[in-house]
């Protein structure tokens, strides 16, 4: 690399080493050692532990679309790169011979799992969603209260509840996701919305 | 291990420790001989004349020095570095020595830089405009100089640096350096040569290639542009080699060396060394059109 004098503490970063060490003869492929490389190309992403309410963060590795390594993130500030015996399995979650991959289904009062797509399976769920809550649903509800005089008086109030299906949000949910599956549920009318991070 | 404190031990390493580690990294690849030795002949020199700056701290101290980490300011500002210039030509005059050694007939112009040209009161001005990045003053006072503007800018680095491994071994011991979202030194600003991956708790350590400090940075975060885009973010590795990596940033193209699975102590693992090691990975990097971020220990 050429550089004029006026001009290279602008460009004293990282070129200039290796500039000069070219100049006393070293050039990188030089010094480099004479070895066939088989490179690998890597990627790395965060993601939550799953499990328990402390939301523990993990750096999961992929090569060629295959989970090979799962570490704690030492960027998190909650586990700050470590991670419990139950986390550092969690690459069993993806890389596991016994993972679920289809939808399986069992009728009722069958015996075997039979294999359904996905486009079987959503209308299906959200068909025994609003039948559940149809039937499960209370527009109205009688509550007493007392009048001046202390006599019971009956009075039918709104209620616009469903109390037939309970929601259960998890670990593996962030922030955003938690507020719209919760804002689904209270769509419906649920009042059973819980979370793991509570227990 | 508390929350936040990663207890991150500075480099601890001296002259028989780099000559042994040169010996093992020349005796796997015996091409790295000429550059290996010339690191530690620098490093030789570089470390006896330390002894000769004393041991003292800049004028920053405690609540100032977490005041300007904060901030993202640098520790040691070049107004704050105290060069004592003769023991300043000592070194650049040894080093140069050394250099000139590579040659016979001077093609570098450097035994007529250090014989003819070179005066205390041009030390000082060019250590002057180097620290303070003043371009045009730095332009001027190489107008007419027998030495390649490279060489020079080698010789300034590797000459300033036990000063600052002086000033900066004295901060690094008072401040919190465990995650400095920082590609550029908390210490003294300058470039990273390289990083490594500690093996007890997977933070990525970067060391400043002048002063030495070592800092903590986050995995997911590229050096050179801060971007956390984790689709940008890749790394790729040897087969051969799988204890290195070389982190790879689509935003910004450029790429960091990060040595990994290291086994020994983390204080005595030589990144100047490790670098020149890896060389043939810069050149696979480079291969894939990525440029490299990092300076080297020579400047």
């Amino acid at each position: 690399m050429e550089l004029s004098r006026r001009s290279f503490l602008k460009l004293s970063g990282a070129g200039i080493g290796v500039a000069a060490l070219a100049q006393l003869g070293f050039t990188t492929p030089a010094y480099a050692a004479d070895v066939e490389l088989r490179i690998r190309e890597a990627k790395e992403s965060t993601t939550v532990c799953p499990y328990c309410s402390m939301g523990c963060s993990a750096i999961v590795s992929v090569q060629d679309g295959k989970i090979v390594g799962l570490e704690g993130l030492p960027d998190s500030p909650i586990n700050r790169a470590s991670l419990c015996s139950k986390g550092q399995s969690i690459i069993q979650v993806a890389n596991n011979e016994r993972r679920l991959k289809k939808v399986l289904y069992r009728a009722p009062g069958a015996t075997d799992w039979e294999e359904k797509t996905w486009e079987e399976a959503i209308p299906a769920i959200a068909r025994l969603i609003k039948d559940t809550r149809d039937a499960t649903f209370v527009e109205t509800e009688e509550i007493t209260t007392k009048d001046a005089t202390g006599n019971d008086v009956k009075t039918e109030v709104t209620a616009n509840r469903c109390e037939g299906i309970a929601q259960l949000g998890g670990a593996a949910l962030d922030n955003e996701e938690c507020y719209l599956a919760s804002k689904f549920a209270r769509a419906l009318g649920l009042v059973y919305i819980e979370h793991q991070a509570r227990i | 291990m508390a929350i936040g404190d990663f207890d991150l031990k500075q480099r601890r390493i001296n002259k028989s420790l780099v000559a042994r580690r040169a010996r093992e990294y020349v005796e796997k690849n015996p091409k790295l001989r000429g550059v290996a030795n010339l690191y530690r002949e620098i490093f030789s020199v570089q470390r006896r004349i330390s002894q000769r700056i004393p041991d003292r701290l800049p004028h920053i101290e405690g609540a100032l020095i977490s005041s300007r980490l904060q901030e993202g300011q640098i520790l040691l500002r070049p107004e704050e570095m105290e060069i004592d210039i003769s023991v300043f030509m000592d070194v650049i005059r040894e080093i140069g020595e050394v250099l000139a050694k590579r040659s016979e007939s001077d093609p570098f112009g450097l035994q007529e830089f250090l014989q003819d040209e070179l005066d205390e009161d041009l030390a000082k001005e060019l250590v002057e405009s180097y620290l303070t990045g003043d371009e045009d003053r730095f332009g001027s006072l190489m107008e007419g100089k027998s030495v390649s503007p490279e060489l020079l800018l080698l010789l300034l680095h590797v000459s300033l640096a036990p000063f600052y491994w002086k000033a900066a071994g004295s901060l690094a011991r008072q401040a919190d350096l465990g995650q400095v979202p920082k590609g550029t030194c908390p210490v003294c600003g300058d470039l990273p040569i390289m990083g490594f991956i500690r093996a007890e708790d997977g933070l990525r350590v970067l060391e400043c290639s002048r002063c030495g400090t070592r800092w903590g940075f986050p995995r997911m975060m590229c050096p050179f542009c801060l971007t956390t885009d984790q689709k940008s973010l890749s790394y790729i590795f040897s087969e051969e080699d799988p204890g290195h990596r070389v982190y790879l940033c689509e935003k910004c193209r450029k790429y960091i060396k990060v040595t990994q699975s290291y086994t020994g102590k983390d204080e005595e693992l030589v990144l100047p060394l490790e670098d020149l090691a890896t060389a043939h990975l810069d050149l696979a990097a480079e291969k894939k059109g990525y440029q490299r971020g990092c300076r080297t220990v020579f400047s």
